[in-house]
């Protein structure tokens, strides 16, 4: 049974209805515009006396963004767990340099890892940041620039796990000693790629999670991925690292490989910023920023001269 | 599409794994459901409490939360015994699917009951019929012809949810797709229709057979 109500009383209710909509969505994109990701842009220094690179060809002119995942990403880019509004990590550091020497500020655009590629491509920030490796897929539609560390993949397995005491870091060892077992990484790792390639490891690929509680719950029996990772997670390197006894690594790290920063090749201004990214980055090598900055983090090798870092 | 050609064994695989866990979780989520909604009808509070308090906090929060407590959460008290390997991807997404599920198909049952005229259960104690008697030959086969649609309903929703169990490196359809979009961005649509598609092929049946059941029940009845 409809009510009758007359059309006065009519009008006067679609006018509230009509009046709460519109409020509810100037309020919603109000608060869309309020949120957004954690910025960690700091002011600009340009060192005196250097002349800046450019930065015409940044999306939004004045800040450089770039795209990587905080979720689980020690020692890239995480929260610091002593104060949990910034973020710290090698690559912000290093993003911090390079937006000093452009003369801009530079601002985190936090994406889930496996929805990198995918970011990219709807150009959500200017380039992906964040241990990004050259694979034949990502040709086709993403530019490189130089690279800025080289690192390997390496294996970790419980320390407690007999079948693996009598290896150390030093030993040359392959994926084949874990033929058979089951092996976790991230999904999206380079390391995921490689491990695929053998269909005599099971693979078990984690998301938001790094594998490392799992290999000490025996639920896989080892895991498999980044040195730096390996490094911040069980070696406790790195500023807010903590060694963790229960893992260890095994054998020399394997697969060597060149982090590089991932360009929108559909982007008409990609090239134009992958060249000064690239001028910045040589500054960084020249001036021995990067050195230092990986020495704090505790990545710092003798591999690093193979890209120019000395 | 040589992409979709080279990709559908795997994303059959997946789709596989999702009507496993969906016809794993699903009947047990219907008889806990059961269980739960005989216990939150129940006069006696030691029954009812625990039931209203499951109900709510299960309903109440997003199930990642769970499934992340029941994975990781659980996973490291049992680790202490040695037993964390019975805590997988499938044991923890079954669990998390039936409880999560059980306590809305309750409601659901809850829902049917009351939904049943209260002059059969008269009749039926005044001819002398149990309790018992009355719920399993009067209340309930009329309450299930009415609790039919929104058990497909939540049927078709679990088929999604079990997507959840992503985030504790399950592999079910969504996580194949996810591999594959990762591995090969340059081309992902098509990648992700096909995982549309077959996600359709798996619920849409699922409505037929269900209302013609629905059909058959009422006839008898």
């Amino acid at each position: 049974m409809v009510p009758e109500i007359d059309r006065r009383t009519f009008l006067k209710r679609m006018g509230q209805a009509g009046g709460l909509i519109v409020a509810g969505g100037t309020l919603e994109s109000f608060l869309a515009a309020c949120g957004g990701n954690v910025s960690t842009g700091g002011g600009t220094t340009p060192t005196p006396g250097v002349t800046p690179i450019g930065n015409a060809g940044l999306k939004t002119p004045g800040i450089l963004q770039w795209g990587s995942d905080f979720v689980s990403g020690a020692p890239y880019v995480f929260k610091d767990p002593k104060n949990p509004a910034n973020l710290i990590g090698f690559e912000v550091e290093i993003m911090q340099a390079v937006a000093n020497s452009m003369g801009v500020t530079q601002r985190q655009v936090e994406t889930c890892y496996g929805q990198l590629d995918q970011a990219l491509a709807a150009n959500n920030f200017d380039f992906v940041f964040n241990g990004w490796e050259i694979t034949d897929e990502r040709k086709k539609t993403q530019l490189f620039s130089d690279p800025y560390y080289r690192y390997a993949q390496q294996i970790v397995v419980r320390s407690d796990d007999s079948r693996f005491t009598q290896y150390d870091t030093n030993s040359n060892l392959s994926l084949s000693i874990l033929y058979g077992m089951t092996v976790g990484t991230g999904d999206g790792y380079k390391a995921a790629t490689i491990l695929q390639g053998f269909p005599q490891i099971t693979t078990k690929l984690y998301t938001g999670n790094l594998p490392f509680d799992d290999v000490k719950q025996k639920k896989l029996d080892a895991t498999f991925l980044d040195t730096p990772l390996a490094a911040y997670y069980v070696l406790g390197a790195g500023p807010g690292g903590v060694p963790d006894t229960a893992l260890k690594p095994i054998g020399k790290p394997i697969y060597p490989d060149v982090y590089i920063a991932g360009f929108n090749k559909s982007n008409s201004n990609a090239q134009i910023l992958l060249n000064e990214l690239n001028q910045a980055i040589a500054r960084l090598k020249k001036d021995g920023t990067l050195k230092k900055i990986y020495i704090t983090w505790k990545m710092w090798n003798d591999q690093q001269a193979q890209i120019g870092i000395t | 599409m040589s992409l979709i050609q080279q990709a559908l064994p795997a994303f059959l695989i997946g789709a596989r794994n999702t009507l496993i866990y969906c016809f794993v979780s699903f009947p047990l989520a219907l008889l806990l459901g059961l269980l739960l909604a005989l216990m939150r009808s129940s006069r006696v509070a030691w029954f009812s409490s625990p039931a209203k308090i499951f109900i709510e906090v299960m309903r109440g929060t997003p199930i990642i939360t769970q499934i992340f407590l029941i994975y990781y959460g659980i996973g490291a008290v049992l680790a202490v015994y040695n037993l964390s390997t019975i805590d997988n991807a499938w044991t923890a997404g079954i669990a998390v699917l039936a409880l999560n599920y059980a306590a809305y198909e309750a409601e659901v049952y809850r829902a049917g009951f009351l939904s049943v005229e209260h002059g059969q259960t008269e009749a039926a104690l005044s001819l002398g019929m149990t309790s018992g008697q009355n719920f399993f030959r009067i209340v309930l086969p009329q309450a299930i012809p009415l609790m039919i649609p929104p058990f497909v309903n939540d049927f078709i929703y679990m088929l999604k949810d079990s997507a959840i169990v992503y985030v504790i490196s399950g592999t079910e359809l969504t996580s194949v797709l996810q591999q594959w979009v990762f591995t090969h961005s340059s081309t992902p649509i098509p990648l992700y229709a096909l995982a549309i598609v077959l996600y359709l092929l798996m619920s849409l049946p699922t409505s037929y057979v269900a209302r013609w059941y629905e059909r058959r029940l009422r006839a008898a009845l």
